[in-house]
C-alpha cells in the first residue's frame, strides 16, 4: 500500500515540476466565436464612480476624439482604445472616427503635435485588460463587445439605448477574413 | 525467544512504519509546496504576459512616437524632418534655377504632468533663412505650460502659434503634417510672410458645446511685434502695448467634418529708430476666417486674412489682403493628388514690408502630389505656375510668370 502511494506521490510530484518548468502559461479561455454577418455590439465602459450614464452619439464622438477631455465631475477622461486587428477598434473606426486606422494615426499625431491633446491614448489587448484599467482608474473610458462586459464597470447607453436594445448606434457586422497572400498566390 | 523475536520484528515494523509514515508526510508537503510555488509562477508569468501584451498593444498604437512614462509623467517625443529638391524658372534673386535643399529637423517633446498640467517644447535646427552662407541655426518656435481648468478653459503661458492663422495653428513647423512642400502665403512665418504667427504671452482657451455644435476660442495676450517683420519678440517686449488676438471656431454638428472659424489680432508696433520711414508707432489690425472641411476621402482648407497698417507717423494706412484654398483628394490610403489657388495682394510702399522687398503682389497655383512611403513618410511632388511683382529698376515693379516644381521627403517618428 506504502508502495502504491509512494508511486503516487512521486507521480504527482514529476507532474507538478513537469508543468512548472514547460514555460507555457495556460491560454486564456478563447474568445467566443463570431461567424461573417453576425451583428455585434460595442459596449462603451466607465469606471462605476463616473457619475455619467448616457451619451449622445456626438459626445461619444468627442470624447473618443480627444476634443472633449474632462468628465463633468472634473477627471480627465482617460481613453483605452482597442488594438488594431480588433472588432472592437473596427467597430470605432466605423461608427465612430468614420476614418481608416493611417488616417487615425495621422489625426493623433495632428492633435498631439498641436498641443489639443496631452498625450496619445493608450492601447489595450482584451475585455479584461479594459476592464482592469477602466475599473482602475475614475477617468478611463473604454469599450468592449456587449457579450464580453467585465465585472465591476458601468455600462453607458449611447443616444439613450443599451447595447442590446434594437438601434444601438455601437453595432456593426462580422466581415469575412481577408484572403492571405498565400491564398492568392495559390 | 520465538515471542521475544517476534516483538523485536513488530517494533522493528512499527518503527519502519512510523518512519514511511513521517516520509510521506513530508513528501506531502514538499508537493504542497511545490504546488504553491508553481501556481504562484504561473500567476507571475500571467502578470507578465499580461504586461507583455499591455506594452505591444500601445506601441502598436504609438508607433509614430516615443513615450516615455514615469509616476505621473507620461512624455512624447517626436522628431520631423524633410529633405527635398526644387526648380524655379526664372531663379531666386542670387540662386540658380535648381537646388537640393535641407528642410528643417523639429524636436519636438511635450508631456502629462498630472491630470492638468502640460508642457511643450519645439525646437527647429534649420538653414538661415535669406543668408548666402548654408550656415544652421536653432530656433526655439513653441515653448509652453498650460493648466487645464476643464473644457472651458485652460490657461497657457509661454511662445506658441497664433490662432490667426488655421494652417499655423494645425500644422506648426511639422511639414510631414502638410499636405504640400511649402506653406501658402498666407501661413509663411515672419522670415518670409506677412502675419505674426509666434507669440509670446499668455492664452486662454476653451471649448463649449452646445446642441448646434462645438464652439471653441482662444483669446491670447502677447508681446506683438517687433520693430521689423522678422522679429516676433520672443523673450521680450520693446513697448508696454500688448497685442491682442481673439479666434473663434464652430464645429457644427449637422455636417460632418466642417470647421468654420475667424480671428481679429490688434498691436501696437513700435517704431524703428534704423529706419527713417518708421519714425512713429504702427497700429496692426488684422482680421482672418477660415473653413476647413475633412470627411471621407475630401481635405479642403480655405483660408483669408486682411491686414490693415496704419502709420500714426505720416497718418497713412495701408492695407493687404492674403487668401488661398487648397483641395486634396484621398484615392486611398496611400496616394493623395491636391491642388491649391495661393494669392497675396499687397499695397505697395507700406514701410512695415516695403524694406523686405514684401510689399508685392504674387499669386501662384499647384498642382501636387503626395505618397505615403510608409505610415510616417511622405513623398511629395509640385509643380506650380505663378506671377509676381518684381523691381524694374526704375523704382517700379513689373509682373512676370514663373514656374516651379519641386520634390520633398518628409517623415516623423
Amino acid at each position: 500500500m506504502g508502495g502504491i502511494r509512494w508511486v503516487a506521490l512521486l507521480a504527482l510530484a514529476v507532474s507538478a515540476l513537469g508543468q512548472a518548468d514547460d514555460g507555457i502559461a495556460p491560454e486564456p479561455p478563447p474568445r467566443k466565436e463570431r461567424k461573417p454577418g453576425d451583428t455585434i455590439a460595442l459596449a462603451v465602459i466607465l469606471h462605476p464612480k463616473n457619475p455619467v450614464t448616457e451619451l449622445s452619439m456626438a459626445e461619444l464622438r468627442s470624447y473618443f476624439r480627444m476634443e472633449k477631455q474632462f468628465w463633468p465631475n472634473k477627471r480627465r477622461a482617460v481613453l483605452y482604445l482597442r488594438a488594431s486587428d480588433s472588432l472592437e477598434y473596427e467597430i470605432l473606426l466605423d461608427k465612430v472616427y468614420k476614418m481608416s486606422h493611417e488616417k487615425l494615426q495621422k489625426f493623433w499625431v495632428r492633435q498631439l503635435f498641436s498641443g489639443e491633446i496631452p498625450a496619445k491614448p493608450s492601447y489595450v489587448p482584451s475585455a479584461d485588460a479594459a476592464g482592469s484599467r477602466v475599473h482602475a482608474g475614475e477617468g478611463a473610458v473604454s469599450v468592449v463587445l456587449a457579450d464580453e462586459i467585465p465585472k465591476g464597470v458601468r455600462v453607458l447607453k449611447i443616444d439613450g439605448k443599451k447595447p442590446t436594445d434594437e438601434g444601438y448606434p455601437l453595432k456593426g457586422v462580422v466581415k469575412p477574413p481577408e484572403p492571405s497572400e498565400d491564398a492568392d498566390a495559390s | 525467544m520465538v515471542l521475544r523475536g517476534c516483538l523485536a520484528l513488530l517494533l522493528f515494523a512499527v518503527a519502519a512504519a512510523a518512519e514511511e509514515g513521517d516520509r510521506v508526510d513530508d513528501l506531502e508537503r514538499r508537493v504542497e509546496a511545490l504546488e504553491k510555488d508553481k501556481q504562484q509562477a504561473q500567476q507571475e508569468r500571467d502578470a507578465l504576459k499580461a504586461e507583455i501584451e499591455n506594452y505591444l498593444a500601445k506601441e502598436e498604437g504609438l508607433g509614430l512616437a516615443i513615450v516615455l512614462r514615469r509616476g505621473n509623467v507620461l512624455a512624447t517625443i517626436q522628431i520631423f524632418g524633410d529633405v527635398g529638391a526644387g526648380y524655379r524658372n526664372p531663379s531666386p534673386p542670387g540662386k540658380g534655377n535648381s537646388s537640393f535643399f535641407l528642410g528643417q529637423a523639429n524636436l519636438f517633446a511635450t508631456a502629462q504632468i498630472g491630470e492638468r498640467i502640460q508642457v511643450m517644447s519645439e525646437t527647429v535646427v534649420k538653414t538661415s533663412a535669406g543668408t548666402a552662407s548654408d550656415s544652421i541655426n536653432f530656433d526655439q518656435e513653441r515653448l509652453w505650460l498650460s493648466y487645464a481648468f476643464g473644457d472651458l478653459l485652460t490657461i497657457k503661458l509661454g511662445l506658441e502659434h497664433g490662432p490667426i492663422s488655421r494652417w499655423n495653428r494645425i500644422y506648426h513647423h511639422g511639414r510631414w503634417l502638410e499636405m504640400s512642400i511649402e506653406r501658402p502665403f498666407l501661413a509663411q512665418f515672419e522670415s518670409s510672410g506677412i502675419l505674426p504667427l509666434h507669440n509670446s504671452g499668455v492664452e486662454f482657451s476653451g471649448r463649449v458645446r452646445t446642441d448646434a455644435g462645438a464652439v471653441e476660442y482662444i483669446f491670447l495676450v502677447s508681446n506683438g511685434r517687433g520693430r521689423v517683420a522678422t522679429d516676433p519678440q520672443k523673450v521680450s517686449d520693446r513697448n508696454d502695448d500688448k497685442a491682442l488676438e481673439i479666434s473663434i471656431s464652430f464645429v457644427p454638428t449637422a455636417v460632418e467634418g466642417l470647421r468654420v472659424g475667424g480671428g481679429f489680432r490688434w498691436d501696437e508696433i513700435p517704431p524703428n529708430p534704423d529706419d527713417p520711414a518708421r519714425t512713429g508707432t504702427f497700429r496692426q489690425i488684422i482680421a482672418s476666417a477660415y473653413v476647413e472641411f475633412r470627411r471621407g476621402p475630401f481635405e479642403v482648407i480655405a483660408e483669408i486674412a486682411w491686414v490693415e497698417d496704419r502709420d500714426r507717423a505720416t497718418m497713412t494706412t495701408f492695407g493687404h489682403h492674403l487668401a488661398y484654398i487648397q483641395v486634396a483628394y484621398h484615392l486611398d490610403d496611400r496616394w493623395t493628388p491636391y491642388t491649391r489657388f495661393d494669392s497675396r495682394q499687397m499695397e505697395t510702399g507700406d514701410p512695415y514690408y516695403a524694406p523686405l522687398g514684401r510689399d508685392t503682389d504674387i499669386w501662384e497655383w499647384l498642382l501636387g502630389l503626395r505618397h505615403e512611403l510608409a505610415d510616417n513618410a511622405a513623398l511629395k511632388i509640385e509643380i506650380a505656375y505663378g506671377r509676381e511683382d518684381v523691381a524694374n529698376g526704375g523704382g517700379g515693379v513689373r509682373e512676370r510668370g514663373y514656374i516651379r516644381f519641386g520634390v520633398q521627403i518628409s517623415w516623423v517618428f
